[in-house]
């Protein structure tokens, strides 16, 4: 018989954070003991303090809501022109024929590749970063509508028509859903290609935002602000994450026991 | 609320070629109004090809399909499908499964779905997932949503071969009683013999995609699986499927 331990839910809510915390912790203990140089990392209370004066000042709010529109907008043209093009190129045989191998080969070209040519083409202002945040995402949600609209199960589709469903109606009730899981897949890998690439876009060249915050505060040996802004970017990404997961979990409710 | 009556099929010089294969060779069939017409065979037979032209989801090679009278091409509106599988969609609830591509008023959806979950008895599961239910609930869900929106003919492709024994035999008691009721006209691919005499008014056995045997079964309703009548029929039935084979495969040797 295993009794097996049987965590509570405040208990199963702590365990994934107890690494997280208790490496802060040691952290702010090796620091604090003068064993780490704050030259090479500055104390996580040191870090908080700045997070603070940076709050006060409105700077942090302003490179945070920056950055984080920046990442949307990007999001939102690079996805549904990918989605667009997915959702035609599975439908349309002749536009995959046509389209497919041109998209595939600029798919092998990493996008991040292209920054010079980005800041040539745009400069350093805001098109360049969204230019480079939409390629990111486009390809992910490309590629993954294009599978998930080419795996609905064609016995759905063809009792879909015997039942009188024609045209939008068989998109909305048959094929869009039976695509949605695919789609999502697309999508989380996404939304971690457009953290990645705003980061290295905004670290490369910008005016404001997290990385801009970052690249700044290394000018003036600020290690506090460069720890601070590292972990806004972690923590960006795990909420983008968890908003996915719950995206995720709510249209595949039906997925029930699986 | 009236008696939805059955069309009137009429299969014409019928031939289906895919390729270089014949699957339907020249089919002649009548079907009248309200007639449950039962379609054996050995699998390869064509039987299912034959169904999936008359709802219009293969298009004919050769001949005509006219119901009422009527040539009809393409899908046709008036027809449901009971496929093998349920095929309900995953992501809609039982009602709307049933309720899927009906026409009208909410009320009038609502109450109609509601009602014909309760002659299957699953009105209890109607805001379940499909994920939910066992094999042949799905299947009873298929079959509310074949019979919903009162078709004047259903097609049945082997809809339940896939469910064990016990549950098959409720689910043909099920089909006849529902069938019986809404005076449609019915055709049911089956490769079980017992399946069709006990369900049809009419068995066409078909062999290489022509018609070889067209029998009646004039033995009233509910049937006796195990009355002499019931059985004699079933086993010249089945003997007459065996023996062709026999002689093919001795011909084979020759």
């Amino acid at each position: 018989m295993t009794s097996g331990f049987r965590p509570g839910r405040t208990v199963k809510f702590m365990i994934p954070w107890s690494v997280p915390v208790g490496l802060v912790i040691l952290w702010q203990l090796l620091a604090h003991f003068g064993w780490i140089s704050s030259r090479i990392l500055p104390e996580p209370a040191g870090v908080i303090q700045s997070a603070i004066r940076l709050t006060e000042s409105g700077d942090l709010l302003r490179y945070i809501s920056d950055s984080t529109s920046r990442a949307l907008v990007g999001l939102v043209i690079g996805g549904s022109i990918g989605l667009v093009l997915g959702f035609f190129n599975g439908f349309f045989p002749v536009a995959e024929k046509l389209l497919d191998t041109t998209i595939q080969m600029l798919r092998n070209i990493p996008h991040l590749a292209l920054i010079p040519v980005a800041i040539l083409w745009f400069g350093i202002g805001e098109e360049s970063k969204l230019f480079l945040v939409a390629l990111g995402v486009f390809f992910p949600l490309y590629l993954n509508t294009f599978h998930g609209i080419r795996s609905v199960d064609p016995g759905l589709i063809e009792m879909g028509k015997v039942y009188g469903l024609r045209g939008w109606t068989l998109f909305w009730k048959v094929i869009l859903p039976g695509a949605m899981p695919s789609i999502l897949v697309g999508l989380r890998y996404s939304l971690g290609i457009m953290w990645l690439t705003l980061i290295v876009a905004e670290t490369i060249s910008s005016d404001t935002g997290i990385g801009y915050m970052a690249m700044n505060a290394r000018e003036f040996m600020q290690m506090d602000v460069v720890v601070l802004s590292i972990l806004l970017y972690a923590l960006l990404g795990k909420l983008a994450d968890v908003l996915a997961k719950g995206l995720e979990s709510w249209c595949l409710r039906w997925r029930v026991n699986r | 609320m009236g008696k939805a009556v059955g069309i009137h099929l009429e299969i014409r010089g019928l031939q289906k070629r895919f390729g270089e294969r014949l699957v339907i060779e020249n089919i002649d069939l009548q079907v009248r109004e309200g007639e449950f017409v039962a379609i054996v065979g050995r699998s390869g037979c064509g039987k299912s090809t034959l169904l999936r032209l008359i709802a219009g989801l293969e298009t004919p090679t050769e001949g005509k399909i006219t119901q009422d009278n009527i040539w009809v091409q393409g899908i046709n509106p008036a027809v449901r499908v009971m496929f093998q599988e349920p095929r309900l969609l995953p992501w809609q609830k039982v009602s709307d499964n049933v309720a899927l591509g009906m026409d009208g008023k909410t009320e009038d959806i609502e109450e109609r779905t509601s009602q014909i979950l309760q002659q299957v008895g699953l009105e209890d599961y109607k805001d379940e997932w499909p994920a939910v239910l066992s094999g042949g609930q799905r299947q009873r869900v298929a079959l509310a949503r074949a019979l919903v929106s009162r078709p004047r003919l259903l097609l049945l492709d082997e809809p339940l071969g896939a469910l064990d024994a016990l549950t098959r035999i409720e689910m043909q008691q099920l089909i006849e009683k529902l069938l019986q009721k809404q005076g449609t006209t019915a055709l049911l691919v089956t490769h079980d013999v017992e399946e069709a005499v006990a369900l049809a008014d009419r068995v066409i056995l078909l062999e290489e995609g022509e018609i070889t045997l067209d029998l009646p079964i004039p033995l009233p309703r509910p049937r006796q699986r195990n009355s002499t009548k019931f059985v004699s029929l079933a086993g010249r039935i089945l003997d007459r499927i065996m023996q062709t084979s026999a002689n093919e495969s001795s011909r084979q040797v020759l």
